[in-house]
């Protein structure tokens, strides 16, 4: 039995009744307070990707070193053709680089690194982006000290002996390599450019011969390769867990 | 953390690995006992997103894993039952590269690494190729890689296979040790791995749920049909016929039969309390068929 006294307290007392919040007025002052809960450091893919490969892939910037010494060494010591020596070793850092970008697939790491937060195709594709921009500053600085300090370049014969050869042996090593391993679609192709770039300093007149329509074809013909590749990793072609 | 499987299903052709399975997880040791073929593997590639459902949702707090995307991914560690390795690394490099993968930080990466191979016991060989470790010795960078980044969900794909019995117990501690505030899922089909760490054992078969439950409850479904029967040698291959023959002992000339069977399988046999080998024999033994038998 509640004596008179407790049930006045009692009424008094209800007057207090703290209202509970609703859930909506919970959620706000959550989303509130999130503003200035410390945000964990979101490390940028590219960043992570250029360290990596400073740290883990020494080929690639060494390759790419050897190419500019042995371009500069072969034209102004060795007296070669600069155009030979554009077509024969423009694409070799990428080439041999590939091998480095698919390592994880051929060494059976594919399942593992599909779990990570950064899966292997945008690994593979910054990688890509990364090795082929390098790639081109290089090749620019190159064919710029041949041009000023050797005969000037015309541009035709650059979309000849340097965009064409450059851009077909990497797509097509780029195939090769989604579709096999990288350790022997990069050899291969190596072999095919030099059969074809030694084949053509015998022959440099039929190759010039050759109307600059048939250049400016090929040319859009690899670029859309390369696009179709592009998109060949994106969806995971080249691993065997894509379905 | 509370994670949820919604009428998952996945198909390879019209091959159902899994089968319209619903479950939910929250923090604790999760057993997934199955026999080969069970779809152990592929329900876990799917928590990994290795590969996704034809069907169904699997949701992490209420949100769509593969919405999650890198979100979720960064939540996770995953150990694949065929875990590759980068033969040339050397352990401390291989721990480095993953990280990397992982969005670690160089700073993160060092101290966590340095934790982490402690941890699982490979301080002294971290400068050593991973190509020249033992068996144990790779699953244990295996369990390192995966704790990396601190997952909250960690998916563990049959780590035992393949470890003689002294690294399988050093296993199982070092999974207990870490299984505070997170979901950790385990895949086997040796019942020891999991009878004393699991909160709860799920039975996969056919691509289908059977259970999720405790051990204990588990245990009490086949309560009073696991029986002791004493006999001679010559008889093991009738019993064996009949029905499902677990243990095996022989002492001098007779030998005591476990039997798991819903009825006594002779006069003579006493009852015994089930433990969770005779629980698997139960569910996954089953090429005889024994109709209802008089002794
Ligand atoms: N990639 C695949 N292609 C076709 N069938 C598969 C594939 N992966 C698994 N299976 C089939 O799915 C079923 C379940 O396999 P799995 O998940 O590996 O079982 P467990 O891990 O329990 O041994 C098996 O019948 C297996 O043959
Ligand atoms: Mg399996």
């Amino acid at each position: 039995m509640i004596k008179p006294n407790d049930q006045e307290l009692e009424e008094w007392l209800n007057e207090f009744t703290i209202e509970y919040p609703s859930e909506e007025k919970i959620e706000q002052t959550i989303a509130m307070l999130h503003h200035y809960v410390p945000k964990k450091k979101k490390v940028h893919l590219f960043r992570q990707v250029y360290k990596e490969l400073l740290g883990v892939s020494r080929v690639f910037w060494m390759t790419n070193l050897i190419y500019l010494a042995a371009g500069i060494g072969f034209i102004f010591i060795g007296g070669g053709n600069p155009y030979i020596t554009l077509f024969l070793l423009a694409p070799l850092p990428v080439l041999i680089s590939l091998i480095d970008v698919f390592r994880g697939r051929d060494e059976g790491m594919i399942e593992l690194e599909l779990s990570f937060k950064h899966s292997p195709s945008q690994l593979i594709l910054s990688k890509l982006a990364t090795i082929g921009l390098f790639n081109l500053v290089c090749n620019v600085l190159l064919i710029a000290v041949i041009h000023i300090f050797t005969e000037h370049i015309l541009l035709s014969s650059l979309l000849k002996y340097w965009v064409v050869p450059y851009m077909v042996s990497i797509s097509l090593c780029l195939f090769l390599s989604i579709k096999f391993r990288a350790v022997f679609a990069a050899p291969i192709s190596i072999a095919i450019l030099f059969s074809l770039g030694m084949a053509i300093s015998q022959m440099a007149q039929v190759y010039e011969a050759v109307p600059t329509g048939m250049f400016l074809f090929l040319f859009m013909a690899a670029l859309f390769v390369l696009g179709l590749e592009v998109k060949m990793i994106y969806k995971g072609a080249y691993h065997e867990f894509s379905d | 953390m509370n994670l949820a499987i919604e009428h998952v299903t996945k198909k390879y052709g019209n091959h159902h690995a899994i089968d319209d399975i619903s479950c939910e997880f929250s923090n604790g040791v999760y057993g997934i006992l199955g026999a080969n073929g069970s779809g152990k593997t592929t329900l876990m590639r799917m928590l990994a997103t290795v590969t996704t459902p034809t069907a169904g949702i699997i949701r992490v707090n209420g949100k769509n894993i593969l919405s999650l995307g890198d979100d979720y991914r960064d939540m996770i560690g995953y150990l694949p039952q065929h875990i590759g390795l980068y033969k040339n690394f050397t352990a401390d490099k291989f721990l480095h590269y993953i990280a990397a993968l992982k969005g670690l930080s160089k700073k993160e990466a060092a101290l966590k690494i340095e934790e982490l191979l402690d941890l699982v016991n490979l301080m002294d060989v971290r400068k050593k190729k991973v190509g020249t470790f033992s068996g144990g010795m790779k699953q244990r960078i295996g369990i390192a890689q995966a704790l990396l980044n601190d997952p909250k969900i960690l998916i563990v794909d049959e780590p035992t296979a393949g470890l003689d019995p002294k690294e399988r117990i050093r296993f199982r501690n070092l999974l207990s040790s870490i299984s505070g505030e997170r979901i950790v899922l385990l895949s086997t089909h040796i019942v020891s791995d999991i009878e004393f760490i699991a909160k709860e054992v799920l039975i996969l078969k056919n691509g289908r749920l059977l259970h999720k439950r405790n051990p204990q409850e588990l245990l009490h479904e086949i309560a009073g049909k696991v029986w002791l029967v004493t006999t001679a040698e010559s008889e093991i291959p009738r019993y064996q016929d009949m029905f499902k023959v677990g243990n095996i002992v022989r002492s001098e000339s007779r030998v005591e039969l476990r039997i798991i069977s819903d009825d006594r399988p002779s006069l003579a046999a006493i009852l015994t309390t089930p433990n969770l080998e005779d629980l698997y024999l139960y569910f996954f033994e089953e090429d005889f068929d024994a109709g209802p038998v008089k002794v």
